[in-house]
């Protein structure tokens, strides 16, 4: 396999431009699994194809399962996948982990462009029938949704402890790719009233979730 | 006005708001660092909602490192088992949230210790979902089962595979490697060995997925740490679906 070399200690080719003089060697044997997010993306910015493998090892179940909530089991899917890590790869300086977690970073790429794909109007049609099954399941979807082990008992009973106003209104935003005046609509709402709910119910999770948030960086 | 852009934060970080909308509210961000930490904090929350167990495709991976540009590119990277390596490391990195659920989790830690010398494997970490999701694979009347022997047929290693293509490995019944070393599971696609994930050197149960195919076999072969995109290596343990 191909590694890229890195090695800061490397005068010799760290004073060259990485992205201009891909270096390869197989000599490289540091533990990618045991590196954290932060030293991962430092390698990827030194062009180490295997370390965005690693990211991809440990995130992609996330980035992917989102993709498909919204955009269903298509290619589109699959698409928002590619696009997430191939821009990863390509603008490494957009990730400050200082600004936050990677996972949360690449997720939030994800969400977004799985939104505008969303919005346009190829989607709209497929969007609209899954809507009728959301709404009579919103609230257990979301509970549903969260699934790793070692949160999921207290994003579980964080995202209990929202009102059914703000579950629902975060739910179809969130995982409906709705903008909070069609929330509204579809909840018979005021648009105040979405916004606000949307905004209290992150903020109350966020403190019940402060722990966990800790932990993931 | 503020007060105005400050309620739409939340939406904005869910990208639930309009173009226009998000066009001013971006330009609000530029001199408000209050504003912009509460939309990070809006989005570390909202990807915690966004946990899922579903593993991504296989072939996504070769598409990616395609479109990245590389030739021998790194080797397919598994996907799921990373889910022990995160509570691990989460647990490592903040004891704080975890004592209240330390008794769900001394069951599994109990059970990981004591199993390595005594219990059955399926029996081992009971409430790991990898566990869980391998031991109803199992018994699941629609999976495909295969047992792979080791070349001198003194070892064993059970896997399963759903009719979707995901499939479930008891990977803690492989011997370890040393650290240079990773093991790498292969399956076989018309006489073609795909590479569906690079297990490490003391692989866990582990989960993969076939993106929709069914193999006709699976075979393990102990590579160099990290991977290979193709293989010269013997495979070490080898079994047909049944």
């Amino acid at each position: 396999m191909s590694r890229w070399l890195h090695d800061l200690s490397d005068s010799e080719h760290t004073s060259r431009d990485p992205r201009s003089h891909r270096l390869r060697t197989t000599d490289v044997r540091d533990d990618l699994a045991t590196m954290s997010d932060a030293a991962l993306m430092l390698a990827v910015a030194r062009y180490r194809d295997d370390a965005l493998a690693e990211i991809y090892r440990r995130h992609a179940g996330a980035v992917f399962g989102l993709s498909r909530r919204l955009l269903g089991a298509g290619t589109a899917a699959e698409d928002v996948v590619q696009e997430v890590f191939v821009r990863l790869w390509n603008q490494p300086d957009r990730f400050d982990s200082e600004r936050g977690s990677l996972r949360s970073f690449l997720l939030s790429n994800t969400h977004s462009r799985a939104v505008d794909m969303l919005r346009s109007d190829g989607a709209r049609r497929n969007r609209e029938e899954r809507d009728a099954r959301r709404t009579v399941e919103a609230g257990y979807d979301l509970e549903h949704e969260v699934w790793d082990m070692a949160m999921a008992a207290q994003v579980r009973s964080a995202v209990g402890r929202l009102t059914d106003g703000e579950r629902d209104a975060i739910e179809l935003a969130y995982f409906g790719g709705h903008s909070y005046r069609q929330v509204a609509t579809l909840l018979g709402e005021a648009e105040g009233t979405v916004k606000s709910r949307i905004r209290t119910g992150l903020k109350r999770l966020r403190l019940d979730l402060n722990d966990v948030l800790v932990g993931e960086r | 006005m503020d007060r105005e852009w400050d309620e739409l934060l939340g939406a904005y970080a869910l990208d639930a708001v309009d173009d226009d909308e998000r066009a001013q509210i971006e330009s609000y961000l530029i001199d408000n660092p209050r504003a912009r930490d509460e939309v990070r904090q809006h989005r570390e929350v909202a990807s915690l909602l966004a946990f899922t167990g579903a593993p991504a495709p296989v072939h996504l991976w070769g598409q990616i490192a395609g479109a990245i540009g590389g030739e021998g590119i790194a080797a397919p990277p598994l996907v799921v088992s990373s889910l022990s390596t995160a509570r691990q490391r989460h647990r490592a990195s903040n004891s704080r949230w975890i004592l209240p659920v330390a008794a769900a989790m001394l069951f599994g830690v109990i059970g990981l210790v004591a199993g390595r010398q005594l219990a059955p494997r399926t029996q081992i970490a009971a409430g790991d979902p990898l566990v869980r999701a391998l031991n109803d694979a199992m018994v699941n009347p629609q999976s495909h089962h295969v047992e792979l022997m080791g070349k001198d047929g003194s070892a064993r290693v059970q896997a399963v595979l759903l009719n979707d293509g995901v499939g479930y490995m008891a990977g803690r019944s492989l011997p370890d490697l040393p650290p240079s070393k990773s093991w790498q599971l292969w399956g076989m696609f018309d006489g073609k060995m795909v590479s569906l994930g690079v297990l490490g050197n003391r692989p866990q149960t582990v989960a993969f997925a076939c993106g929709g195919m069914m193999p006709s076999s699976l075979l393990l072969t102990a590579e160099n740490a990290g991977g290979a995109s193709t293989t010269v290596e013997p495979a070490m343990f080898t079994g047909e679906m049944i």
